[in-house]
């Protein structure tokens, strides 16, 4: 009994010290009975239910007002993506391909599944994963295809053209000999069409197109407000740390393996100077710190209009290893794209394996989870924000400006809780190897912090503008911030990626 | 004999007092028409074992259960009463009643007449031979042991009925499995269209289970029919069970491995690969579409009406492509083809049987 109460004490201070918890009620959902609940793919009805393909092949349909979950498909190869077309009709991205799966004869069961797109190639290799999906605004589809992993070799049959730029395919074939070969065959490849590639598909799949390249494991897609498609790629070789991109038509972005299905391309990538290659690429829009912010980012998915309050139409991504998301907010100048990068949700509550997200017409946020062979979780959270709670405080505008930067709060600040904030920068090396260290880090010295009269807007100038430098990233610490009203601030870390200055 | 077919007769009359009915003909009894669930279970050869080592009902549930012995001994299938030990001594008074039956044992197949455990029975099949025998479930939940009645196969020989309200109905096959979710509804559909990565196959690989008895791999990438097997579907735990570095094995004999798509005749009219359209399902079974420059083809492979052979269609629309188009079907040692050369004249369905031969 003692004991109890002890726990009940400490469980309440832990509970008020949580910040995001207090905002936020976050609810798990029990999955349906007898079914592996790692979820691949989530996206909401028409008619607002959740569309959710599991890990298994099943693709059940959740009804929010009642908690049922009803089977609508089943057979599925490790779909991990899907979207809905109608309450009777739905877009699965399968391991092998992008399949329509409709209900044609009313019945509530889907019973025609229909090849949209299946032109890429699979070696058989498990890293081989099919991601997506996304829609832009004239319909078009945008799938990504994860690049095969050296932590297994290929099988005897494949599909698609093979590529026979680099390791001999005999050398390549899975079994005993493979630890041999497995150190020339690139610690990512892409031998078949087109791995490390995002497609971009017709709806009807008449047509398609192989649309930018250099992606490692890009785990997620999806449109902002201002139809910027975001991917998320995964940190290791040639990823010093997670990133999200913003992808543009025609484009590289970092990952060489790629390259082998570039039109005229015939060299092999892995003895390209990494110069050469530092020139073809586009840099991410954010860099996600490896251990801190983000291991593997997943779905990126914006808040809808006039949900989550002050951050309606912002960009969430989500995360696998760490039981948080990510908030991104674009800071373009010019045509480059950089931006901030911000914690949303690092509660214990939200759990980790955070890999498919949704939003309900009633304001829900809906995060699914799987694990596969790493660290991750299962099933399904509602996330809301309280209704009391409309006044959290949160950053909401981060730019950078010739001095250093100006960030916009929700909520006026007050100011006594500015005192302490503190900036690093660091960057990451462009490599083979798997990873990277921080690079060159560097505190920042700051000059002055000035908060505008309504308290909405804060200036934080540096010391010596010399400290504003092209392929960094800032890490604003702003502990303990907190409103007028005396509410914490709900994200107080910032990871600001620079390429251009103003 | 003789004793042989007056130990049935009893045997019939027995049973029928017990509420199950076994007929050689193969026909249903009246109200067993449509059944709830189909049961295969099969001795194994030399092995003096079970192929199921237990499956799951509802209580109440209509079913047939087929018992086949292609072993070189005679073996019964007796399902007994939960007992004393509410399932877990596979049937000890029976047995001890069996073997006080002495030199009577043989002509009474085994079984002493009215023993309160017994619940229903195959009777001794002898070898090659199978029976079914159509039961409604208890309406009382428990474990059901059942056993070969034949002096010394007990021990080896036995297995559970599971009857349960909630559980998965399905059967369990052979070995313990890792899988957790080996018997859930979903993993024990039948039928069942599986797409997963399969040995023998492309990667885009599609496993099919017709029934709890026949199954077939359709490989997506090729358009074509790989593979049919007898026995368990599959056991996809090394897919299943992390990131899908792996392959689903196959639990069963496979009785053909289809060397070349049949339609080859066709698809040497144009130089494009098939391409894959996808598949409907219609009760359960997939009608698989591809199509080349100048044909649209469906492939359906279905049961046929005593569930122990595959009929095979082929419906064949023409965009532009010529006529005659020959069919070539291969057989095997273990599964024969109603034609192995077909010729169709123009558009339209042509269907074959696949029918498992009988084990030497």
């Amino acid at each position: 009994m003692i004991r109890s109460i002890a726990a009940l004490i400490l469980a309440s201070c832990l509970a008020s010290a949580d910040v995001w918890t207090d905002a936020f009620s976050i609810e798990k959902i029990s999955p349906p009975p007898g079914v592996d609940a790692q979820i691949g793919g989530l996206a909401t009805t028409p008619s607002g239910n959740l569309a959710a393909c599991f890990h298994r092949g099943e693709l059940f349909i959740y009804n929010p007002k009642d908690d049922t979950w009803k089977q609508f498909a089943s057979g599925l190869h490790e779909p991990l993506g899907i979207l809905a077309e109608s309450d009777s009709s739905f877009l699965v991205m399968q391991r092998p391909e992008l399949t329509r799966i409709s209900d044609t004869d009313g019945d509530g069961v889907g019973d025609l599944y229909q090849t949209v797109f299946d032109d890429f190639g699979m070696t058989g290799n498990y890293h081989e994963f099919a991601f997506g999906l996304a829609q832009d605004k004239e319909g078009y589809i945008y799938l990504a295809l994860g690049t095969a992993s050296n932590g297994a070799g290929i099988r005897e049959e494949i599909r698609g053209r093979w590529s026979p730029i680099g390791l001999d395919r005999k050398y390549m074939l899975n079994g005993p000999e493979w630890r041999k070969y497995k150190g020339r065959a690139g610690r990512m490849y892409s031998r078949v069409p087109y791995r490390g590639w995002v497609l971009k598909v017709a709806p009807d799949g008449s047509k398609w197109q192989p649309f930018a390249s250099g992606f490692r494991s890009p785990e997620g897609l999806g449109f902002d407000k201002d139809g910027r498609l975001y991917v998320a790629d995964n940190q290791g070789d040639w990823l010093g740390t997670s990133k999200i991109f913003h992808v543009r038509e025609g484009r590289f972005y970092g990952h060489p393996a790629s390259l082998v299905w570039k039109e005229g391309w015939s060299r092999e990538p892995l003895q390209v100077a990494v110069a050469e290659l530092e020139k073809l690429r586009t840099p991410a829009m954010g860099l996600l710190p490896q251990g801190e912010l983000a291991n593997s980012p997943t779905e990126p998915l914006m808040i809808p209009q006039g949900v989550f309050g002050g951050l309606s139409e912002q960009m969430l991504i989500g995360e696998m290893n760490s039981p948080t998301l990510v908030r991104f907010l674009p800071d373009p100048v010019g045509e480059v794209s950089q931006g901030a990068a911000i914690p949303f949700l690092r509660t214990g509550a939200l759990g980790a394996g955070n890999h498919r997200m949704a939003f309900t017409p009633d304001g829900s946020l809906w995060v699914a989870k799987t694990h596969l062979s790493w660290a991750g979780g299962e099933g399904l959270v509602r996330v809301r924000l309280k209704k009391d709670a409309a006044d959290f405080i949160a950053i909401d505008r981060v730019e950078l400006t010739p001095r250093g930067f100006s960030l916009g709060f929700t909520q006026p600040v007050d100011p006594e809780s500015l005192k302490k904030v503190e900036i690093t920068r660091h960057t990451y090396k462009y490599h083979a190897g798997y990873g990277s260290p921080k690079v060159d880090k560097q505190n920042v010295a700051i000059k002055a912090t000035s908060l505008s009269a309504e308290g909405r807007s804060c200036v934080i100038n540096f010391k010596n503008t010399g400290d504003l430098k092209s392929g960094y990233l800032y890490t604003l610490r702003l502990p303990e911030v907190r409103s007028n009203s005396g509410k914490l601030l709900l994200g107080d870390t910032v990871y600001y990626t620079l390429h251009a200055k103003r | 004999m003789v004793q042989l077919l007056k130990s049935r007769i009893a045997l019939l009359g027995m049973v029928a007092l017990l509420g199950s009915l076994q007929l050689e003909a193969g026909k249903p009894p009246a109200g067993f028409e449509k059944i709830d669930q189909n049961i295969v279970i099969s001795a194994i050869r030399t092995q003096m074992k079970y192929d199921v080592q237990s499956f799951t009902v509802k209580p109440g549930a209509k079913i047939k259960l087929t018992f086949r012995n292609p072993d070189e001994l005679p073996h019964n299938l007796i399902i007994c009463t939960p007992g004393a030990s509410k399932g877990q001594d596979k049937g000890q008074e029976l047995i001890k009643a069996v073997l006080a039956l002495g030199a009577k044992g043989e002509e009474l197949g085994w079984e002493p007449e009215s023993h309160p455990r017994i619940l229903h029975s195959s009777g001794m099949i002898q070898p090659g031979k199978e029976t079914a025998v159509w039961f409604q479930a208890p309406e009382k939940e428990g474990k059901y042991p059942y056993v070969c009645t034949y002096p010394g196969h007990f021990t080896l020989m036995n297995g559970v009925m599971n009857v349960s309200k909630r559980a998965a109905v399905g059967i369990v096959r052979g070995k313990q499995r890792s899988d957790p979710f080996y018997t859930t509804p979903s993993m024990r559909q039948r039928p069942q269209v599986r797409r997963i990565f399969m040995p023998e196959a492309g990667p885009a690989a599609i496993a099919v289970a017709v029934n709890d008895d026949l199954h077939y791999c359709w490989d997506a990438g090729e358009c074509r029919l790989r593979y049919i097997w007898k026995g368990d579907f599959i056991d996809g735990w090394s897919v299943f069970k992390g990131n899908g570095n792996g392959l689903a094995s196959i639990e069963g004999d496979v009785l053909l491995r289809e060397e070349a798509n049949p339609l080859g005749n066709l698809l040497s009219q144009g130089s494009a690969q098939p391409k894959f359209l996808g598949y409907s399902i219609t009760n359960g079974l997939p009608s698989f579409r591809w199509k080349t420059p100048d044909f649209v083809v469906e492939e359906t492979i279905k049961p046929t009406a005593d569930g122990k052979a595959l009929s095979r269609t082929f419906d064949i629309k023409s965009e532009k492509g010529k006529y005659p188009i020959t069919i070539k079907f291969q057989s095997s040692d273990k599964l024969s083809v109603s034609g192995e050369s077909q010729t169709i004249k123009g558009p339209g369905r042509l269907t074959v049987t696949l029918t498992p031969r009988h084990d030497p």
